[in-house]
Protein backbone atom coordinates (compact mmCIF):
# COMPACT_ATOMS: atom_id res chain seq x y z
CA UNK A 1 0.00 0.00 0.00
CA UNK A 2 1.27 3.47 -0.89
CA UNK A 3 0.57 6.49 1.29
CA UNK A 4 1.31 10.01 0.07
CA UNK A 5 1.88 12.40 2.98
CA UNK A 6 1.62 16.04 1.96
CA UNK A 7 3.62 18.32 4.26
CA UNK A 8 4.50 21.95 4.70
CA UNK A 9 6.19 23.74 7.60
CA UNK A 10 3.15 23.77 9.88
CA UNK A 11 2.57 21.87 13.08
CA UNK A 12 -0.49 20.21 11.56
CA UNK A 13 1.70 18.67 8.84
CA UNK A 14 3.97 17.14 11.48
CA UNK A 15 0.95 15.80 13.31
CA UNK A 16 -0.47 14.38 10.07
CA UNK A 17 2.82 12.56 9.48
CA UNK A 18 2.71 10.96 12.92
CA UNK A 19 -0.90 9.92 12.39
CA UNK A 20 -0.02 8.37 9.02
CA UNK A 21 2.73 6.37 10.73
CA UNK A 22 0.31 5.18 13.38
CA UNK A 23 -2.56 4.25 11.05
CA UNK A 24 -0.49 2.80 8.23
CA UNK A 25 2.67 1.48 9.86
CA UNK A 26 3.39 -1.10 7.18
CA UNK A 27 2.67 1.01 4.12
CA UNK A 28 5.15 2.58 1.77
CA UNK A 29 5.35 6.26 2.73
CA UNK A 30 6.03 9.00 0.24
CA UNK A 31 6.49 12.52 1.60
CA UNK A 32 5.58 15.35 -0.73
CA UNK A 33 6.18 19.04 -0.25
CA UNK A 34 5.18 21.59 -2.86
CA UNK A 35 7.59 24.42 -3.64
CA UNK A 36 5.07 27.17 -4.18
CA UNK A 37 6.49 30.17 -5.97
CA UNK A 38 4.69 33.46 -5.55
CA UNK A 39 2.55 34.28 -8.56
CA UNK A 40 3.81 36.71 -11.14
CA UNK A 41 2.73 40.26 -10.46
CA UNK A 42 1.41 42.22 -13.37
CA UNK A 43 1.93 45.78 -12.29
CA UNK A 44 1.70 47.44 -15.66
CA UNK A 45 0.53 50.76 -14.30
CA UNK A 46 3.38 50.82 -11.82
CA UNK A 47 6.11 50.31 -14.33
CA UNK A 48 5.72 47.19 -16.30
CA UNK A 49 5.33 43.53 -15.82
CA UNK A 50 7.08 42.17 -12.78
CA UNK A 51 10.05 39.92 -13.16
CA UNK A 52 9.64 36.23 -12.59
CA UNK A 53 10.92 35.11 -9.19
CA UNK A 54 14.68 35.37 -8.91
CA UNK A 55 16.87 32.30 -8.87
CA UNK A 56 17.71 33.01 -5.24
CA UNK A 57 14.06 33.06 -4.26
CA UNK A 58 13.34 29.91 -6.22
CA UNK A 59 16.15 28.00 -4.60
CA UNK A 60 15.20 29.27 -1.14
CA UNK A 61 11.67 28.02 -1.63
CA UNK A 62 12.93 24.68 -2.88
CA UNK A 63 15.29 24.38 0.08
CA UNK A 64 12.38 25.09 2.39
CA UNK A 65 10.33 22.33 0.77
CA UNK A 66 13.28 19.94 1.09
CA UNK A 67 13.59 20.71 4.78
CA UNK A 68 9.85 20.09 5.24
CA UNK A 69 10.33 16.67 3.71
CA UNK A 70 13.34 15.95 5.90
CA UNK A 71 11.45 17.00 9.04
CA UNK A 72 8.59 14.65 8.17
CA UNK A 73 10.94 11.80 7.27
CA UNK A 74 12.45 12.07 10.75
CA UNK A 75 9.02 11.31 12.24
CA UNK A 76 8.63 8.06 10.32
CA UNK A 77 10.08 4.87 11.74
CA UNK A 78 10.96 3.23 8.47
CA UNK A 79 12.46 4.82 5.44
CA UNK A 80 10.41 6.93 3.14
CA UNK A 81 10.72 8.48 -0.27
CA UNK A 82 10.83 12.25 -0.53
CA UNK A 83 9.32 14.26 -3.33
CA UNK A 84 9.54 18.02 -3.93
CA UNK A 85 7.52 19.43 -6.77
CA UNK A 86 7.21 23.00 -7.91
CA UNK A 87 3.71 24.37 -8.12
CA UNK A 88 0.50 25.04 -6.29
CA UNK A 89 0.16 22.64 -3.35
CA UNK A 90 -3.34 21.34 -4.11
CA UNK A 91 -2.56 20.77 -7.77
CA UNK A 92 0.78 19.14 -7.08
CA UNK A 93 -0.65 16.79 -4.45
CA UNK A 94 -3.46 15.57 -6.70
CA UNK A 95 -1.15 15.20 -9.69
CA UNK A 96 1.43 13.21 -7.75
CA UNK A 97 -1.25 11.05 -6.16
CA UNK A 98 -2.43 10.08 -9.64
CA UNK A 99 1.07 9.66 -11.08
CA UNK A 100 2.28 7.46 -8.22
CA UNK A 101 -0.97 5.53 -7.93
CA UNK A 102 -1.19 5.95 -4.17
CA UNK A 103 -3.93 4.40 -2.04
CA UNK A 104 -4.38 7.30 0.36
CA UNK A 105 -3.33 10.95 0.54
CA UNK A 106 -2.75 12.32 4.05
CA UNK A 107 -3.12 16.07 4.58
CA UNK A 108 -3.06 18.23 7.67
CA UNK A 109 -5.67 20.85 8.23
CA UNK A 110 -5.49 24.04 10.22
CA UNK A 111 -8.47 25.48 11.97
CA UNK A 112 -9.51 28.68 10.30
CA UNK A 113 -12.25 31.18 10.62
CA UNK A 114 -14.94 31.40 7.98
CA UNK A 115 -13.53 34.65 6.67
CA UNK A 116 -9.95 33.51 6.29
CA UNK A 117 -11.21 30.32 4.68
CA UNK A 118 -13.03 32.42 2.12
CA UNK A 119 -9.93 34.33 1.11
CA UNK A 120 -7.47 31.52 1.48
CA UNK A 121 -9.27 28.24 0.89
CA UNK A 122 -7.53 25.32 2.43
CA UNK A 123 -5.40 22.87 0.54
CA UNK A 124 -7.24 20.03 2.26
CA UNK A 125 -10.56 21.19 0.77
CA UNK A 126 -9.07 21.22 -2.69
CA UNK A 127 -7.43 17.82 -2.29
CA UNK A 128 -10.59 16.29 -0.86
CA UNK A 129 -12.52 17.35 -3.96
CA UNK A 130 -9.91 16.55 -6.58
CA UNK A 131 -7.71 13.69 -5.42
CA UNK A 132 -8.04 10.42 -7.32
CA UNK A 133 -8.09 8.42 -4.07
CA UNK A 134 -9.38 8.61 -0.48
CA UNK A 135 -8.00 11.49 1.59
CA UNK A 136 -7.16 11.31 5.27
CA UNK A 137 -7.71 14.73 6.80
CA UNK A 138 -5.83 15.27 10.06
CA UNK A 139 -6.51 18.32 12.14
CA UNK A 140 -4.05 19.96 14.46
CA UNK A 141 -3.46 18.00 17.59
CA UNK A 142 -6.08 18.70 20.22
CA UNK A 143 -7.87 21.11 17.95
CA UNK A 144 -11.27 21.54 19.51
CA UNK A 145 -12.67 18.32 20.78
CA UNK A 146 -16.26 18.15 19.71
CA UNK A 147 -18.50 20.30 21.78
CA UNK A 148 -21.82 19.30 20.34
CA UNK A 149 -24.46 19.92 22.92
CA UNK A 150 -27.82 18.34 22.80
CA UNK A 151 -30.62 19.30 25.12
CA UNK B 1 -7.64 0.10 16.11
CA UNK B 2 -11.27 1.17 16.00
CA UNK B 3 -12.69 2.37 12.72
CA UNK B 4 -16.04 4.15 12.64
CA UNK B 5 -17.64 3.92 9.20
CA UNK B 6 -20.47 6.39 8.68
CA UNK B 7 -22.97 5.21 6.08
CA UNK B 8 -26.28 6.36 4.63
CA UNK B 9 -27.10 3.80 1.95
CA UNK B 10 -25.72 5.89 -0.93
CA UNK B 11 -23.26 4.40 -3.43
CA UNK B 12 -20.47 6.58 -2.10
CA UNK B 13 -21.04 5.37 1.44
CA UNK B 14 -20.85 1.74 0.30
CA UNK B 15 -17.61 2.71 -1.39
CA UNK B 16 -16.44 4.15 1.94
CA UNK B 17 -17.10 0.81 3.63
CA UNK B 18 -15.24 -1.01 0.86
CA UNK B 19 -12.23 1.30 1.22
CA UNK B 20 -12.28 0.95 5.01
CA UNK B 21 -12.14 -2.82 4.62
CA UNK B 22 -9.26 -2.56 2.16
CA UNK B 23 -7.18 -0.08 4.19
CA UNK B 24 -7.95 -1.43 7.65
CA UNK B 25 -8.68 -5.14 7.11
CA UNK B 26 -7.69 -6.33 10.57
CA UNK B 27 -9.20 -3.59 12.66
CA UNK B 28 -12.46 -3.31 14.54
CA UNK B 29 -15.23 -1.89 12.36
CA UNK B 30 -18.23 -0.02 13.68
CA UNK B 31 -20.95 0.91 11.21
CA UNK B 32 -23.00 3.96 12.04
CA UNK B 33 -26.06 5.25 10.25
CA UNK B 34 -27.97 8.15 11.72
CA UNK B 35 -31.74 7.88 11.76
CA UNK B 36 -32.55 11.45 10.84
CA UNK B 37 -36.08 12.72 10.69
CA UNK B 38 -37.24 15.93 9.08
CA UNK B 39 -36.80 18.96 11.36
CA UNK B 40 -39.70 20.67 13.00
CA UNK B 41 -42.06 22.38 10.64
CA UNK B 42 -42.38 26.07 11.32
CA UNK B 43 -45.80 27.11 10.07
CA UNK B 44 -46.51 30.46 8.51
CA UNK B 45 -47.61 32.76 11.34
CA UNK B 46 -50.08 34.46 9.02
CA UNK B 47 -51.71 31.16 8.27
CA UNK B 48 -52.69 30.60 11.86
CA UNK B 49 -51.39 27.07 11.68
CA UNK B 50 -50.27 26.99 15.27
CA UNK B 51 -47.01 25.65 16.56
CA UNK B 52 -44.54 23.36 14.87
CA UNK B 53 -45.20 19.70 14.61
CA UNK B 54 -43.14 16.92 16.02
CA UNK B 55 -42.23 14.30 13.45
CA UNK B 56 -44.78 11.55 13.49
CA UNK B 57 -44.18 8.10 14.87
CA UNK B 58 -44.11 6.73 11.34
CA UNK B 59 -41.42 9.24 10.35
CA UNK B 60 -39.19 7.85 13.09
CA UNK B 61 -39.91 4.31 12.01
CA UNK B 62 -39.12 5.10 8.39
CA UNK B 63 -35.85 6.77 9.41
CA UNK B 64 -34.86 3.79 11.51
CA UNK B 65 -35.65 1.36 8.70
CA UNK B 66 -33.59 3.46 6.31
CA UNK B 67 -30.68 3.49 8.74
CA UNK B 68 -30.89 -0.28 9.21
CA UNK B 69 -30.89 -0.77 5.45
CA UNK B 70 -27.86 1.48 5.08
CA UNK B 71 -25.98 -0.59 7.65
CA UNK B 72 -26.95 -3.84 5.89
CA UNK B 73 -25.75 -2.54 2.52
CA UNK B 74 -22.42 -1.44 4.00
CA UNK B 75 -22.01 -4.72 5.86
CA UNK B 76 -21.87 -6.53 2.51
CA UNK B 77 -18.63 -4.67 1.78
CA UNK B 78 -16.98 -5.98 4.94
CA UNK B 79 -15.45 -9.42 5.29
CA UNK B 80 -15.36 -9.57 9.06
CA UNK B 81 -17.99 -8.89 11.69
CA UNK B 82 -18.91 -5.33 12.53
CA UNK B 83 -20.98 -3.79 15.25
CA UNK B 84 -23.53 -1.22 14.23
CA UNK B 85 -25.37 1.76 15.60
CA UNK B 86 -28.36 3.68 14.33
CA UNK B 87 -28.70 6.63 16.68
CA UNK B 88 -31.48 9.17 16.27
CA UNK B 89 -30.25 12.57 15.25
CA UNK B 90 -28.47 14.51 12.57
CA UNK B 91 -25.72 12.61 10.80
CA UNK B 92 -22.82 14.98 11.46
CA UNK B 93 -23.61 15.41 15.13
CA UNK B 94 -24.13 11.72 15.91
CA UNK B 95 -21.00 10.70 14.01
CA UNK B 96 -18.83 13.10 16.03
CA UNK B 97 -20.49 12.18 19.32
CA UNK B 98 -20.03 8.46 18.77
CA UNK B 99 -16.47 8.93 17.56
CA UNK B 100 -15.72 10.65 20.86
CA UNK B 101 -17.73 8.24 23.01
CA UNK B 102 -16.15 5.15 21.47
CA UNK B 103 -12.68 6.62 21.24
CA UNK B 104 -12.24 5.59 17.62
CA UNK B 105 -8.97 6.07 15.74
CA UNK B 106 -10.46 7.06 12.37
CA UNK B 107 -13.84 8.07 11.03
CA UNK B 108 -14.54 7.06 7.43
CA UNK B 109 -17.12 9.10 5.51
CA UNK B 110 -18.25 9.25 1.92
CA UNK B 111 -18.31 12.60 0.18
CA UNK B 112 -20.44 13.14 -2.91
CA UNK B 113 -19.62 15.62 -5.61
CA UNK B 114 -21.81 18.67 -5.48
CA UNK B 115 -21.75 22.03 -7.09
CA UNK B 116 -21.26 25.00 -4.84
CA UNK B 117 -24.88 26.08 -4.85
CA UNK B 118 -26.22 22.76 -3.62
CA UNK B 119 -23.34 22.70 -1.14
CA UNK B 120 -24.48 26.06 0.17
CA UNK B 121 -27.99 24.85 0.87
CA UNK B 122 -27.13 21.32 1.87
CA UNK B 123 -23.68 21.37 3.41
CA UNK B 124 -22.07 17.99 3.36
CA UNK B 125 -21.80 15.71 6.34
CA UNK B 126 -18.15 15.16 5.47
CA UNK B 127 -17.42 18.87 5.82
CA UNK B 128 -19.06 18.93 9.24
CA UNK B 129 -17.26 15.81 10.42
CA UNK B 130 -13.86 17.09 9.30
CA UNK B 131 -14.35 20.20 11.37
CA UNK B 132 -15.76 18.58 14.48
CA UNK B 133 -14.55 14.99 14.77
CA UNK B 134 -12.08 14.30 17.58
CA UNK B 135 -9.92 12.12 15.33
CA UNK B 136 -8.59 11.95 11.75
CA UNK B 137 -11.24 11.61 9.04
CA UNK B 138 -10.83 9.50 5.91
CA UNK B 139 -12.86 11.09 3.12
CA UNK B 140 -13.88 8.74 0.33
CA UNK B 141 -15.27 10.12 -2.91
CA UNK B 142 -17.15 8.34 -5.65
CA UNK B 143 -14.92 6.22 -7.85
CA UNK B 144 -14.23 7.91 -11.17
Amino acid sequence: MKILIAVDETESAHHATSVAQKLFPLAEHIILSAAELPPFVFGVALGGIADPPSDALTSAIEANAQSNVAAAAALLKDGSAGDVEAGDAGLVICREAARLGVDVVVVGRESKSVVSRLFHPSVSDYVMKNAPCPVLVVREEGAGLPTPSVG
Amino acid sequence: MKILIAVDGSPVSNEAARIAERLFPNDEHILLSAASVAPFVIPDPMGGGGIGLLPSESAYEAAETEADNAVSAAREQLRGPATSQTPLGSAGLTICQEAAALGVDVVVVGHGHKNWISRLFDPSVADYVIRHAPCPVLVVTEPR
